[in-house]
C-alpha cells in the first residue's frame, strides 16, 4: 500500500510540474511531505540540464536493457542440456569409445591368433555396469555392448574366427525396439531360446563405464561454476569356465562444463 | 508558413524556439515518465505474484489419496518447457506418482528433472531480469540447495524400486554436493557496530529467529561492503554435505554394486554425523536384509517471504519435527529405525539455502536510489531536476517491488524420510509400518525377493489416511496378490431389502464385468477365468476388445502413456501399483463402487454373467 501511493504521489507532482506554465508560481506535494516550490527565473540552469539527460539516459539505458533481457529469457528454453552447461554422457562420447575398442578388439590376440578351425565361441554380451557418477538408461548401457559386437563389419570378423554371437531375448527385444543399430541393413544376432549345453555360452563380453568428478570455482570465494568429469569405458571378453579375461580394452575421455553448479 | 517566419521580430523568434524547445523537452519528459510509470505498475503487479501453493493437491496428500492428487497436479502443470516454473511442476508430479505407487508414469520426469539438475548456470543469462521484473517472473525455479538434494533423492528412490543400483549410486552421489557455511560470519555480528541500520529496522524482525539469523547475515554482508571489504556473502567455510539419507542410500547402493569402499566411506560418515544412526549404518554395512523400505511422511515447509521488501526467503514448518521412530512389524518381529533426513532442519539451515546475495543487493540500492531520488526531486529548483529525480525514485521503486524473494516450492515434497532395512522371507508377507500416534499402514502382500537379491519398496505416509490404510485386506485380484480370497461383494436388490452378497468366484472375474478383478489380461489369466467358469470361448484378443470397447489403458498393452486414474475409482486404467506402495493398499483394500460398463457389449456381457452368478436378481450399485 505505502508503495503505491508512493508512485502516485510521485507521479502527480511530476505531471504538475510539466504542466506548470513558465513564469508562474505554484505549490506542489511531492512525496509524502508538502513542500513549497517556487521556480526561479526562466531557464534552466546549464548543470541541471546535463544531470537530466544523464539521468534520463541511464533509466532509458536500464529500461532497454531489462526488456532487452527479458526478451530472451522469454524465448529460451528451460536451461535443459544447453551446450558446455552439463557434463553428462552424450551418445557421441559412446560412439567414440565403441569405434576404438572395436579396432581394439580387432588387432588383439584373442582374435588375430583365431581362425574358422579354432574352438568354437559362443560369446553372450552383458549389460554394461554403470560405476560412474552419472545415470545411464538401460537402453544406453546394452547400446554400449552391443555396438561394439553387433557392427556389421565386426560380425563379419568374428564369423571368420568361428566366434558366434548370442543376445539374450530381452535385450534384443529391448535394443529392437529402440531401434538401437549402427547400420540399416544389420540385424540383432538370433535370439537364442535353446537351453541345450551345445548353445550355452561360453564367454561373456561385459563392460563397465567409470567416472571421477571434479568441481571448483574460478573465484576462490564463489560457489562452484566448473565441472570436469575424466569418463573411462572399459569391455572385457571373459571365459566363464575359468573366470580368465581374454580381451580388455578402454577408451577414456574427459567432460567439462561452466555455469554455477547449484544454478 | 511557419509561424517563426516573417510576422515575428528576432528576439519573439528566439523567445518562440526556446518555448518550442521547451515543449518539445517537457513533452518528452512526460514521455519519459509515462514510460516509467507503465514500467512500474507493470514491474510491480508482475514482481510481486506470490507462489500460491495448490491447497487441492495438499488436502489430497494429506489424506493420502495419491491417485487424486496426482491427476490435479498432473492436470494443472504447465506444458510449456519454457515456463520458468516448468521443472516444479514436473517435480510434484513424480513425487506424487511414485507414492501412488506408478512409477513407470515418473519415468520421464525423473529424466528430465535430472538433466536439469545436471545442468549448470541455468539462470545465467536472467540476473539482469531478474532485477527488474523479480526473480520468481524470470528464473527458472531450479529449488533450494535442500530441494536439489530431495530430488536427486526422489530420482534414486525410482532407480532403487526398479533395482538400478548404479544408476542409484550416481543420484545420490549428485546429492552430497558440499555446502556454504556462514557460521563464521554470523559469529562476527555480535563484533561489529550496534547502530541500528534504518533501512532494516522498520519492523521487528527479532522475535522470528530464522529472518532474525537472515537479518544479521545480511547487515554483515552490507556493512562488510561498504567498509570496502569483498563481497559479505562470500566469506563461508565450504562444508561437507549433511544430507543424512543420502550417505544411507549410496551405502546401500555401493554394497550392491560390491564397492565395499564406497560403501564404508558413506557409512562412516553417517555415524560420524548422526551417532543415534550408527546402528542403522552398521546393518546397511553388515548386508543382513533383503528389503529396503523407504518411507516418506508428512508435508515440506512452506516458503514464505518476510523482512525488509519480503525480500528475505524463510521456511515455515507445516508438518512440525519430531523424533518418533519408524516402527516395522513384520510377522513376529518388531523393528524401530530413525527419522533419517528432517526436510524441516534442513529448510531453516543457511547452508541449504540459496541467493540471498541477489535478494539483498536488490533492497539494499532499491533504498538508496529512493532517497536519492525522492531528495533530488524535493530539493530541486528546476523542472528537468525534479523529473530526472523522480525518474530516478521511480526505478528505486521499481527495483524494491520486485526485490521480493521467489517463494516458488515444492509443497509436496515431504517432512521427513525414514529407511529401514529388514529381512522379508520368501512369499507374501504382511509389512505394518507406524509413526508413534501419527500414522500407521498395513501393507498386505509384500514379495520377498529372491534369494541374493535386494528389492526396494516406497511407500509414504500421511496423518489423515482413511480407515482402508490400516485394513490390511486385499478385497481385488491383482498382478501382485493374485486372486483374492476376501473378494470385493456386490450388492443384491430383492423383495426383502437390499442385503450384499459376496461370492469367492467374483475374484476370478474381471472387474468391468461386475468382479473383483483388476488383473492385466493374460493367456493365463483367461485360463483362470475360464475354470472358474466365466468367459468360455472367449479368446485372448476378445478379453483385450471388452476394455478397448471401455476405452481402458491397460499396463504392457496401451501404447499410448499412462497410467491415468484407476477403473477402481473410476478413472480409465488397468495396471497394479507398485507393492508396498501407499497406492496399492488404497486401491485394494478397500470397496469400491461397482462398475458402470459403457459399451452394449459389456453390458450385455456382465447382464448375462449376473444371471449366472446371482440367478436372475437385479444388482444394484453400491452406495
Amino acid at each position: 500500500m505505502l508503495l503505491a501511493w508512493d508512485v502516485v504521489e510521485i507521479a502527480t507532482s511530476c505531471t504538475n510540474a510539466v504542466s506548470r506554465r513558465e513564469g508562474s508560481r505554484r505549490v506542489h506535494v511531492c512525496g509524502t511531505s508538502a513542500a513549497r516550490i517556487e521556480r526561479v527565473g526562466r531557464g534552466s540552469t546549464t548543470r541541471s540540464k546535463g544531470l537530466f539527460l544523464i539521468l534520463r539516459t541511464i533509466s532509458m539505458l536500464a529500461l532497454c536493457v531489462g526488456m532487452s533481457a527479458a526478451l530472451p529469457s522469454c524465448a529460451s528454453t528451460s536451461g535443459r542440456n544447453d551446450s558446455g552447461r552439463s557434463t553428462r554422457l552424450r551418445a557421441g562420447d559412446i560412439e567414440l569409445a565403441v569405434a576404438e575398442v572395436k579396432q581394439d578388439l580387432a588387432e588383439s590376440a584373442f582374435i588375430t591368433s583365431r581362425d574358422k578351425s579354432s574352438t568354437k565361441v559362443r560369446l553372450v554380451p552383458s549389460e554394461m555396469e554403470n560405476l560412474s557418477s552419472d545415470r545411464m538408461s538401460r537402453i544406453d548401457r546394452w547400446s554400449a555392448v552391443s555396438r561394439v559386437l553387433f557392427d556389421p563389419s565386426m560380425q563379419q570378423l568374428l564369423a571368420t574366427k568361428n566366434v558366434d554371437l548370442f543376445m539374450p531375448r530381452d535385450a534384443a527385444l529391448l535394443l529392437t525396439r529402440f531401434g538401437t543399430v549402427s547400420d540399416r541393413d544389420a540385424r540383432v544376432a538370433p535370439i537364442s531360446i535353446d537351453e541345450s549345453p551345445d548353445f550355452s555360452p561360453t564367454h561373456t563380453f561385459a563392460g563397465k563405464i567409470l567416472s571421477i568428478t571434479r568441481a571448483a570455482s574460478q573465484d576462490a570465494n564463489a560457489p562452484a561454476d566448473q565441472r570436469q568429469e575424466v569418463v573411462r569405458v572399459e569391455y572385457s571378453i571373459i571365459e566363464l569356465a575359468s573366470r580368465k579375461v581374454e580381451w580388455s580394452g578402454a577408451h577414456e575421455f574427459k567432460r567439462t562444463a561452466s555455469g554455477l553448479l547449484i544454478d | 508558413m511557419n509561424q517563426l517566419d516573417s510576422n515575428y521580430e528576432p528576439r519573439q523568434k528566439v523567445d518562440a524556439m526556446q518555448h518550442r524547445k521547451i515543449g518539445l523537452r517537457r513533452s518528452a519528459s512526460c514521455d519519459v515518465i509515462g514510460l516509467l510509470l507503465a514500467a512500474c505498475l507493470g514491474t510491480i503487479s508482475f514482481g510481486c505474484q506470490g507462489y500460491q501453493r495448490d491447497v487441492d493437491v495438499i488436502s489430497e496428500v494429506r489424506a493420502g489419496e495419491f491417485g487424486a492428487a496426482r491427476m490435479l497436479a498432473s492436470n494443472r502443470a504447465t506444458r510449456n518447457p519454457s515456463d520458468r516454473s516448468y521443472m516444479l511442476d514436473r517435480l510434484k508430479v513424480m513425487l506424487l506418482e511414485q507414492a501412488d505407487g506408478v512409477p513407470q508414469a515418473a519415468e520421464s520426469s525423473a529424466d528430465a528433472l535430472y538433466d536439469f539438475l545436471r545442468t549448470q548456470g541455468v539462470n545465467r543469462d536472467n540476473t539482469v531480469t531478474s532485477f527488474f521484473i523479480g526473480e520468481q517472473g524470470a528464473r527458472f525455479w531450479k529449488g533450494e540447495p535442500f530441494e536439489q538434494a530431495m530430488t536427486y533423492h526422489a530420482i534414486a528412490v525410482f532407480d532403487a524400486t526398479r533395482g538400478d543400483w548404479g544408476n542409484v549410486r550416481a543420484g545420490v552421489t549428485n546429492s552430497l554436493f558440499s555446502l556454504r557455511d556462514f557460521s563464521r560470519t554470523l559469529a562476527n555480528v555480535n563484533s561489529l557496530s550496534t547502530r541500528r541500520d534504518t533501512s532494516l529496522s522498520q519492523q521487528d524482525w527479532s522475535t522470528d529467529p530464522d529472518t532474525a539469523e537472515r537479518v544479521s547475515l545480511l547487515k554483515t554482508a552490507a556493512k562488510a561492503e561498504k567498509s570496502g571489504s569483498a563481497d559479505g556473502l562470500a566469506t563461508y567455510t565450504p562444508a561437507r554435505s549433511d544430507f543424512e539419507i543420502g550417505y544411507a542410500m549410496r551405502a546401500i547402493a555401493s554394497r550392491q554394486l560390491g564397492l565395499r569402499e564406497d560403501m564404508n566411506e558413506s557409512v562412516a560418515a553417517l555415524s560420524a554425523m548422526r551417532p543415534e544412526m550408527a546402528t542403522l549404518a552398521s546393518t546397511i554395512a553388515s548386508g543382513r536384509y533383503n528389503t529396503i523400505l523407504i518411507v516418506d511422511y508428512g508435508l515440506a515447509p512452506r516458503k514464505v517471504g518476510t523482512g525488509p521488501d519480503n525480500a528475505i526467503a524463510v521456511f515455515r514448518p507445516v508438518t512440525a519435527s519430531d523424533s518418533s521412530p519408524l516402527n516395522v512389524r513384520v510377522a513376529a518381529s518388531s523393528l524401530n529405525f530413525p527419522v533419517t533426513t528432517d526436510v524441516n532442519r534442513l529448510a531453516r539451515d543457511l547452508k541449504w539455502n540459496n541467493l540471498e546475495d541477489l535478494r539483498r543487493a536488490k533492497s539494499l540500492i532499491g533504498d538508496v536510489l529512493i532517497v536519492g531520488g525522492a531528495a533530488v526531486a524535493l530539493g530541486a529548483k528546476d523542472d528537468e531536476a525534479k523529473l530526472a529525480g523522480a525518474a530516478v525514485a521511480i526505478a528505486g521503486l521499481i527495483m524494491k517491488a520486485t526485490s521480493a524473494a521467489d517463494t516458488r516450492h515444492c509443497e509436496v515434497l515431504p517432512q521427513r524420510v525414514y529407511i529401514a532395512p529388514i529381512w522379508l522371507e520368501p512369499g507374501l508377507n504382511m509389512v505394518e509400518l507406524s509413526i508413534g500416534g501419527r500414522a500407521r499402514l498395513v501393507i498386505p502382500d509384500v514379495p520377498g525377493p529372491p534369494a541374493g537379491r535386494v528389492f526396494a519398496r516406497y511407500a509414504r505416509l500421511n496423518d489423515k489416511m482413511g480407515p482402508w490404510a490400516t485394513s490390511g485386506v486385499v478385497r481385488y485380484s491383482n498382478d501382485v496378490s493374485g486372486e483374492t480370497r476376501t473378494p470385493a461383494t456386490v450388492g443384491m436388490n430383492n423383495e426383502q431389502g437390499v442385503p450384499f452378497a459376496s461370492s469367492a468366484r467374483l475374484a476370478s472375474l474381471p472387474y468391468i464385468l461386475g468382479g473383483a478383478c483388476v488383473r492385466v489380461p493374460t493367456d493365463r489369466l483367461l485360463t483362470e477365468y475360464q475354470q472358474a467358469g466365466f468367459l468360455r470361448g472367449v479368446s485372448l484378443n476378445d478379453l483385450v476388445d471388452l476394455y478397448k470397447s471401455e476405452e481402458i489403458w491397460i499396463d504392457g498393452l496401451s501404447p499410448e502413456p499412462g497410467p491415468r486414474r484407476h477403473i477402481l475409482e473410476g478413472g480409465s486404467s488397468l495396471f497394479t501399483p507398485e507393492a508396498g506402495s501407499t497406492g496399492f493398499v488404497r486401491l485394494f483394500c478397500q470397496q469400491h463402487q461397482t462398475y458402470s460398463p459403457r459399451s452394449s457389449r459389456v453390458q450385455e456381457l456382465a447382464a448375462q454373467i449376473r444371471v449366472q452368478l446371482f440367478g436372475g436378481e437385479t444388482v444394484a450399485q453400491l452406495p
